[in-house]
């Protein structure tokens, strides 16, 4: 389980201080697919960045399996990190590298004991993964060669190298086409079910929530407006923020 | 035809001491001239205010140092280097002597080409690496220096043909190469056809070194595989 109790996030600049974050409160649970959802700007790249550290909350704390590695640094961080995949919106494969050895990276980090394994293992874990998002005949090819769903579905296997209990999908979809992002989200739903790894999902789509989330909060300016299961929330918006985006959804004028 | 063999005869030995003095010095201050400018390369990068460690004050100083060994022309730099190029190699004069001003006057400048090639490679890289649980050395060997060897390996080319360049002028202080030939005959002596066989040679040395360079950027670029 994923607790942030009262994470706030303070940029300074130079017209003065920056709330992305203000006093934010959520849990996630073990083996559920989480979606954060808001209009770009809202916070929710800060916030999932605040679950592997990426970005330090300025205040609260970070509590991960009842352990709070809100303060961790140096190797239990990167130990932390390793068992945290993560997946981008821009993707970000390695060029110079081809897919397996994109898929090989995390472990030959040696972050931590787990997924590590010699050259041999880690090259048929790579494999395995490769069959599992359904590109095992393109282990030897380079990203660039690849479609961005394609490229995508690497990024996923490659998250999955080290055996995360938990995937962060910072708009992963929003690069992709209309088709492509559904079968990328099979992908992920398929992930969730069959190996349990818990889903944080950031989206400013109501389409992409909608297809995976069992629960979601609704994020604008820095604060969680509301939060609860995917069917409670888009059957009875009572923010304003998710009226509207509903409303643009279903193209009806909201009051 | 027969001036040309009666050419060789006379000047060709000296040419081809002169051509190969010419590789030496450019080939080793080259090697130098990376084996310092990388890791000062590596470390504008990292210490930068949006570096992965970042310092303000280390940062700052650094790119001083480096702006200031830029700052100073050749020429002049060789000739206030030599108390510490005796120092260092026991000579200020030969190839030897020419290595240590061409290192220092090199360095600070590979050191600049390394910090632009590596600014180049995707942020999201080294933010995926570092989700990864990559540490600042693996993000430095494995992230940065291997996507960024395409443009570093495009540097490379640039830099030995400005110390070729650099070399000839160290040959007007008694450093030996192509540069001393042209000048020792060609300038003082009005022999011109030595200086034209030296421009020659020179040409074919840039473009030899800009064509491997090349070849090398696309054999080792997998980019280009698509």
């Amino acid at each position: 389980m994923i607790e942030l109790n009262h994470i706030s996030k303070v940029f300074p600049t130079r017209s003065g201080d920056f709330t992305a974050l203000d006093d934010i409160s959520l849990s996630i649970e073990s083996g559920e697919v989480f979606g954060i959802i808001g209009e770009s700007g809202a916070g929710k790249s800060t916030l999932v960045r605040c679950i592997n550290l990426l970005e330090r909350p300025t205040s609260g704390s970070v509590v991960i399996d009842g352990r709070d590695v809100t303060g961790l640094a140096g190797r239990e961080l990167r130990e932390l990190r390793s068992g945290i995949g993560m997946i981008f919106q821009n993707i970000s494969l390695f060029q110079q590298r081809s897919v397996i050895d994109n898929v090989r990276f995390p472990a030959t980090l040696k972050a931590s004991s787990i997924g590590s394994g010699s050259a041999a293992e880690q090259a048929s874990r790579a494999r395995e993964l490769l069959g599992v998002v359904g590109l095992a005949e393109k282990a030897d090819a380079f990203p660039n060669q690849l479609s961005g769903g394609q490229q995508q579905r690497v990024a996923i296997a490659r998250a999955l190298m080290t055996s995360p209990s938990v995937l962060l999908c910072d708009e992963a979809t929003s690069a992709l086409d209309t088709l492509t992002t559904g079968s990328v989200l099979d992908l992920l739903a398929r992930i969730n079910r069959e190996l349990g790894v818990t889903i944080v999902l950031i989206t400013h789509s109501l389409f992409v929530a909608r297809k995976v989330c069992g629960r979601v909060a609704v994020m604008e300016a820095g604060h969680v407006v509301e939060q609860g299961s995917l069917q409670d929330v888009f059957d009875h918006p009572r923010a304003d923020v998710t009226k509207a985006l509903l409303g643009i959804e279903t193209g009806k004028e909201v009051a | 035809m027969e001036w040309a063999s009666a050419f060789f005869d006379k000047y060709g030995l000296l040419l081809a001491q002169g051509s190969l003095d010419t590789l030496v010095m450019v080939l080793a201050s080259t090697l130098g001239a990376y084996l310092i400018g990388v890791p000062l390369g590596v470390l504008l990068t990292v210490l930068a205010p949006d570096g992965l460690k970042p310092n303000r004050a280390a940062s700052a100083v650094l790119g001083w140092v480096i702006n200031m060994a830029r700052s100073i022309p050749f020429i002049i730099l060789l000739v206030f280097l030599i108390p510490a190029t005796r120092a260092l190699v026991g000579t200020s004069l030969g190839v030897q002597g020419a290595i240590v001003p061409l290192v220092v006057s090199a360095a600070p400048f590979v050191a600049r080409m390394v910090e632009q090639s590596l600014a180049e490679v995707d942020g999201g890289l080294v933010e995926a690496a570092q989700s990864m649980g990559a540490s600042t050395g693996q993000i430095v060997t494995k992230v940065y220096l291997r996507e960024g060897l395409p443009s570093l390996l495009r540097g490379l080319p640039i830099t030995v043909i400005t110390l070729l360049g650099y070399s000839a002028m160290a040959g007007t202080v008694g450093a030996g190469g192509l540069g001393d030939i042209a000048i020792r005959y060609g300038y003082q002596r009005y022999q011109n056809d030595v200086m034209v066989a030296t421009i020659v040679i020179l040409v074919a040395m840039v473009q030899l070194v800009q064509s491997a360079g090349n070849l090398l950027v696309r054999k080792l670029d997998r980019r280009m595989h698509a």
